[in-house]
């Protein structure tokens, strides 16, 4: 509790706060005492600094717009405490609202020139209007007058952190830690810094010594756990984390961390035993079972139309045909809810029993009361994506609202199928067969009573992609997205240098973005530099077209007459299907992570399919010496039709959400 | 004449990122100039298809000359220091420059007339709205630049982020109020008229996207900020665009008008003097009260041959707004400008 807030309330006194012992403790709340001196000056004062302090509350759990109103409400009542100015000029800035930020930060500063705070956050703003180099202006003007002071040195390291002067912005982050070593936001800062040099010693020294600054305080320990990770310590991760986990089990950050350390930790073909073995799979599937005898199936309404609420968490893309086609359909009224801040999913959602579903549904009436609405008004609900919000919905969705999921790929190998109660869920369809009876298998769904399983291939509008190809296509390869290990675009160069050195003419197009912007495991950084270093070596620079990530698949399909899926492990793949829409032959790897249930076998029949780049390479040039690529050509298109169309796929999950 | 060249700044701006109302409608103006002329924002060349313009964060620096019609607003250190002929926007009001610029401008005829005529009498006290006092110094010219649209805001109906949007906004009937929502600009008529049309109009979903600073009903969906280049794609997800103004919007240009029209969505405003000359005197979805508002939205909302109707009268409304339309107005008032100078005026 500040000065100010003790004050107000009564709880202690001006004397008691400034006493000697707790001086240096308090030097900079001591700060605040002329402001206190002028608030506690007249009513109106006293008031606005209760609804300041309402606001900071509100600011504190996130709720931006309910703050800045009060604020709002607080500067008409008094606009000349310096400090109302500029905690609404952080609100702004936190919404993204920078002119007002900076309207506000200027107002704070006319009142207070040297406010710390308000120019270290002007500051924050200019950078963020794309003014870095004034905000880094501002706070040397700052230290020019503060010399001594660690969090005008932070910023300045973290300023030059973001200007990429890395080895500088250590330097001043050392500085700022050696004036406050008990500070783990600065220890924090340069173990970030450190990660960023690949200075993974130093680093992993300071984020011991500050997970020991504050063991208490969860959100540093996520830092930590967090940090561990980007140095590329990810067991360490995990056993922070699992450690973090076994005592903070409302924490989502602990679990999300977990998810991400037990991913980098483990190759993807073990990360569903390693969280079996973690979550005790086996009582705890005992125990979604045990829950299956308390709901009755759910009922169709047969007097009016379906209700069916499509929900998804901010990833929409396999569902525009979907959407559209079941909303055009008139057993149906469709309505969507994007997931948000409300689905939150924590370890201890795994003991709530389905049973008081509508109850704890209810408890987020206040903050998301149409969400609640909607969730309340459907009789179906159609979750796209199983992951947290699946597992949300499990133990928030009333009982007699029927309760559909549809897991892709990645899902199937993470923790979340083993989170969610599958009592509570009535239907389960997949995108493709070997998903289905990997996670079949893994978890053995068919032991719950009232869960179907489905598999429906996803859709997309097929006549689209029919244009005429580029003259270049014959001699293309395409591969769509390529900036990880999974898709494997290395193997892509090793198909074309084969091919060029049959023919020259051959190229590669790769659509999407490249790896810049991404943080990187050691291993995921390894396979980029080899990527990079074998088009050198073997001078394919003339022969990689590296296209911008696009909008227009369409028209970059043009390009293209070969369509490249070397990944190792894939759902459906949708950019072959896409590919073999527009006449692009597909040449698909036989995807090693699903040999066992033959995924792209089944997946895609009639493609080139290839174990070897060699293999790839001759089915390649077979097709295009005999001058068949016309031919086969229209062969994908008409298969493309007849498996692809939104019309077959609306209809399948038509008949699922009615049965 | 060949193209001129005309320097342009905004404030302390170094370059244009789209962040903020002012930002946007200078670039937007400055596309409009680049029809006929050759813009330099702070000593670079303005370039409307780049990307940010071709303009990088450099400091500002004053020119000498090399210019023929200097543009500044909101930087009067700078503008002082400016050769003629210079110009500068006739907001914030401010005595020195009215006085002292050759040309102010204006983002509509009515703004430019109400300078023009300006007297105790007119405009009426509340168009000021702390803008105007009693009186102003007499500006030697008005030129009204109008406003223009930016070329990405089209209709999108079938385009994935349209859907996006569409599903994040719950896929019902939607009516979407992207801005600041103050005291001055709350949309009282919608918000008086809601639960009546909530209970007119199935799955209604109001949805506002900006700065709120007062309160809402509760039964409307906040969304977060949407990035500027994602606009036009959640303006063509609603099915209606709300408007609100305080009276300053009898002179005022605004933007989001062109923005929602360009997208060929319809937008539901007071009737206000610069609408009027904006959309036209037979605009139909003007609302002066609730119960106008109201009824006027359901039947939007329930007729769907009105709907489509109106749908049509608003993107043919929105051709005038094209950069290129707006820039044959202005061309010549500019080049006349420029003239008076080089005639030694």
């Amino acid at each position: 509790m500040s000065i100010l807030s003790s004050l107000l309330d009564g709880s202690t006194t001006l004397s008691k706060v400034i006493r000697p012992q707790q001086a240096k403790q308090h030097l900079r709340r001591v700060e605040e005492l002329p402001e206190l001196a002028w608030m506690m000056r007249s009513s109106k004062s006293r008031r606005a600094f209760s609804l300041m302090l309402e606001a900071r509350k509100l600011s504190g759990q996130d709720k931006l717009h309910d703050a800045k109103k009060i604020y709002h409400q607080a500067i008409e009542l008094d606009s000349t405490y310096y400090r109302l100015h500029s905690f609404l000029a952080m609100i702004y800035h936190r919404l993204g609202d920078y002119e007002n930020a900076q309207n506000y930060w200027g107002k704070a500063l006319s009142l207070r020139p040297n406010d710390v705070g308000s120019n270290l956050g002007l500051a924050e703003t200019l950078a963020a209007t794309g003014k870095l180099m004034e905000g880094i202006q501002k706070i040397d003007d700052l230290q020019q007058l503060f010399p001594k002071r660690g969090e005008i040195l932070a910023r300045r390291a973290l300023f030059t952190e973001r200007a990429q002067n890395l080895l500088l912005s250590a330097e001043y982050w050392r500085q700022a830690h050696g004036l406050e070593t008990e500070n783990p936001e600065f220890a924090l800062g340069l173990a970030r810094v450190l990660i960023k040099l690949g200075n993974r010693i130093e680093g992993k020294k300071i984020l011991q010594n500050v997970k020991t600054l504050k063991p208490d305080h969860l959100p540093t320990q996520i830092e930590v756990g967090n940090g561990l990770l980007n140095l590329n310590f990810p067991s360490e991760a995990v056993k922070h984390f699992q450690s973090l986990a076994r005592s903070h089990e409302q924490s989502v950050p602990v679990l999300n961390g977990l998810i991400r350390s037990v991913d980098s930790a483990r190759p993807i073909s073990e990360v569903l035993n390693w969280w079996k073995e973690f979550l005790e799979w086996d009582t705890l599937s005992k125990t979604y079972q045990s829950h299956t005898e308390q709901r009755p199936p759910p009922q169709m309404p047969t007097e009016r139309k379906t209700r069916l609420l499509i929900v998804s968490y901010q990833n929409w893309n396999f569902m525009q045909e979907i959407v559209e086609g079941l909303a055009a359909n008139e057993q149906f009224e469709v309505r969507t809810l994007e997931f948000g801040r409300e689905i939150v999913t924590a370890l201890e959602y795994l003991k709530a029993n389905p049973a008081e579903n509508s109850e704890r549904l209810n408890q987020h009436k206040n903050n998301f009361p149409l969400d609640v609405e909607l969730l309340e008004w459907a009789d179906v609900v159609f979750c796209e994506w199983c992951v947290h919000g699946m597992v949300w919905l499990t133990r928030h969705l009333p009982s007699q609202t029927k309760l559909i999921c549809r897991l892709h790929s990645f899902e199937a190998y993470g923790p979340w199928p083993l989170m969610v109660d599958w009592s509570r869920v009535d239907h389960l369809t997949f995108v493709a067969d070997h998903i289905r009876e990997y996670l079949d298998d893994s978890l053995n769904l068919s032991r719950f009573k009232n869960l179907t399983l489905s598999t429906v291939t996803p859709a997309h509008p097929v006549e689209n992609f029919i244009l005429e190809k580029n003259k270049d296509a014959a001699k293309t390869l395409g591969m769509m997205g390529y900036n990880n290990s999974n898709k494997n675009p290395l193997l892509a160069l090793r198909i074309l240098k084969q091919l060029t050195e049959a023919d020259t003419e051959w190229k590669l197009r790769l659509v999407g973005h490249d790896w810049s912007g991404k943080v990187l495991t050691e291993s995921e950084e390894k396979y980029r530099n080899e990527f990079y270093q074998f088009i050198e070596d073997h001078q394919l620079e003339t022969h990689v077209i590296f296209d911008n990530w696009t909008y227009d698949v369409q028209d970059w399909l043009q390009k293209v007459g070969f369509m490249i899926s070397a990944s190792t492990r894939e759902g459906t793949h949708e950019a072959i299907a896409q590919g073999m829409s527009s006449g692009a032959i597909p040449v698909v790897r036989k995807w090693p992570l699903s040999l066992r249930w033959k995924g792209a076998e089944r997946r895609y029949p009639t493609a080139l399919l290839f174990e070897t780049p060699d293999e790839a390479t001759q089915k390649i040039l077979q097709i295009s010496n005999e001058g068949s690529l016309s031919e086969k050509s229209k062969q994908f298109t008409e298969e493309a039709k007849q498996r692809f169309t939104p019309q077959v796929v609306v209809s399948q999950i038509s008949e699922m959400i009615r049965e | 004449m060949s193209r001129p060249k005309i320097y342009t700044l905004l404030g302390t701006q170094t370059h244009l990122p789209p962040r903020g109302g002012d930002l946007i409608n200078e670039a937007r103006f400055f596309r409009t100039l680049s029809e006929f002329a050759d813009v330099y924002y702070n000593g670079q060349l303005f370039q409307p298809d780049q990307v940010d313009f071709g303009l990088k964060d450099i400091p500002i620096e004053v020119p000498d000359s090399g210019y023929d019609l200097y543009y500044v607003r909101a930087n009067k250190d700078i503008y002082r220091q400016l050769r003629r002929p210079k110009a500068c926007l006739a907001l914030p009001y401010d005595e020195e420059l009215y006085a002292d610029a050759d040309a102010l401008f204006t983002t509509t005829g009515t703004w430019r007339d109400m300078l023009l005529n300006f007297s105790q009498e007119h405009p009426p006290k509340s168009w000021r709205k702390g803008w105007y006092g009693d009186s102003i110094a007499r500006p030697n010219c008005v030129i009204n630049i109008a406003q223009s649209a930016d070329p990405s805001f089209k209709p999108y109906p079938d385009h994935f982020e349209t859907f996006r949007y569409r599903a994040k906004f719950g896929y019902g009937f939607v009516v979407g109020y992207f801005g600041r929502i103050a005291a001055d600009t709350v949309p009282r008529t919608y918000f008086s008229a809601l639960p009546e049309l909530s209970r007119s109009i199935k799955h209604l979903t109001t949805i506002v996207a900006g700065n709120i600073t007062v309160d809402i009903p509760r039964d409307i969906r906040l969304v977060d900020r949407i990035d500027y280049s994602k606009m036009p794609y959640a303006i063509n997800a609603c099915d209606l665009v709300l408007y609100d103004c305080g009276d300053d919007g009898h002179w005022a240009g605004s933007g989001k008008v062109i923005d929602a029209i360009s997208c060929g969505v319809p937008i539901v405003l007071p009737r206000k003097e610069a609408r009027i000359e904006q959309l036209g005197e037979d605009y139909p979805l003007f609302c002066d009260d609730s119960q106008e508002l109201e009824e006027k939205v359901v039947k939007f909302a329930c007729d769907t041959e009105y709907r489509s109707e109106v749908r049509e009268k608003v993107l043919a409304l929105s051709n005038i707004f094209r950069p290129r339309v707006v820039a044959k107005q202005l061309k010549q008032p500019i080049y006349d400008l420029i003239q008076k100078f080089k005639n030694g005026n």
